[in-house]
């Protein structure tokens, strides 16, 4: 079916261009948003990634599948953004949705909070390289092609992700509790 | 920590891009793809135009081949018409060569 839909795609139809990029848009904009630690940073890279992708869909060749080439875009627009900017990142702790009197709403909004919270003690690296492995289910090698880095790299950034984690959760009982 | 676990707190933690945000960027890509496009846009199809390169290349060879201007006389203009028919068909093709190359260069940039 996404096979269907990437050769519709590379034949000129927004619609399936359109499905394949709603199904990937969360992660690529979260992976933009780590790296810039802002929202309207993280939607211009997406934005420069999807017109990128909109003006090369059609030379697309395959050879990587189109979520890894999405991404390997995603990462690179991220770091250029960050060459551009040249600034000190600091961390914007956006407002969240407002709390309704749905008990399941409440609880699910602090959960939320909470792995939003765990999530800082990553750094941008890790953060993506952890989502590319377990969310977008890549392989190393395909993380190695969207990031450029060595394979050892990867596995050091991965080993450390995973560390940092699991440290943070075993050292909060409140998180844990979260979990 | 278990595989589950991790992918269970990336998941909740993964920030959502609202629908309409989507929309709206997708919307904005179309739109520079289409300006990319026009601004490529050229008033005839490519074979037309190599088509009429070719065409004057030949009536230019032509011209050299059979047409001589020492053996015109110049008095009687024949050597100021030869010249002006020469200026006439070169100009045109070295406008739209230069014209198509320049497009090539350009959408070569773009993809780049």
């Amino acid at each position: 079916m996404l096979v269907n839909a990437l050769q519709k795609a590379r034949e000129g139809s927004t619609t399936a261009l359109n499905d394949l990029l709603d199904k990937h848009k969360d992660l690529a904009f979260s992976i933009a948003h780590k790296y810039v630690k802002n929202e309207a940073d993280a939607e211009d890279i997406v934005q420069e990634a999807f017109i990128k992708v909109f003006l090369n869909i059609r030379q697309f060749k395959s050879e990587s599948s189109f979520s890894t080439w999405l991404y390997k875009i995603i990462y690179h627009e991220s770091l250029k953004h960050l060459n551009n900017a040249k600034k000190l990142i600091t961390i914007n702790y956006e407002a969240e949705a407002e709390q309704g009197y749905d008990e399941m709403k409440v609880f699910e909004n602090e959960r939320y909070e909470i792995f939003k919270t765990a999530m800082h003690c990553l750094t941008a690296n890790e953060y993506l390289v952890i989502n590319l492995f377990y969310l977008a289910e890549k392989d190393i090698k395909e993380i190695v092609e969207i990031t450029n880095q060595t394979n050892s790299n990867i596995k050091v950034l991965l080993y450390r992700a995973r560390k940092k984690m699991a440290d943070y959760f075993d050292n909060n009982t409140e998180l844990k509790n979260g979990l | 920590m278990k595989d589950e676990q991790i992918k269970e707190i990336l998941q909740t933690e993964l920030s959502k891009m609202p629908s309409s945000n989507f929309n709206h960027l997708v919307l904005s890509a179309i739109l520079q793809k289409e300006k990319n496009r026009r601004s490529h846009y050229i008033p005839f199809d490519e074979p037309f135009i190599i088509g009429i390169m070719i065409l004057g290349m030949l009536v230019l060879s032509f011209m050299l081949l059979y047409g001589n201007p020492k053996k015109m006389d110049s008095s009687s203009g024949y050597s100021n018409i030869y010249l002006i028919v020469l200026l006439c068909s070169f100009i045109p093709i070295f406008i739209i060569a230069m014209n198509t190359i320049t497009v090539k260069i350009m959408r070569h940039k773009s993809k780049a």
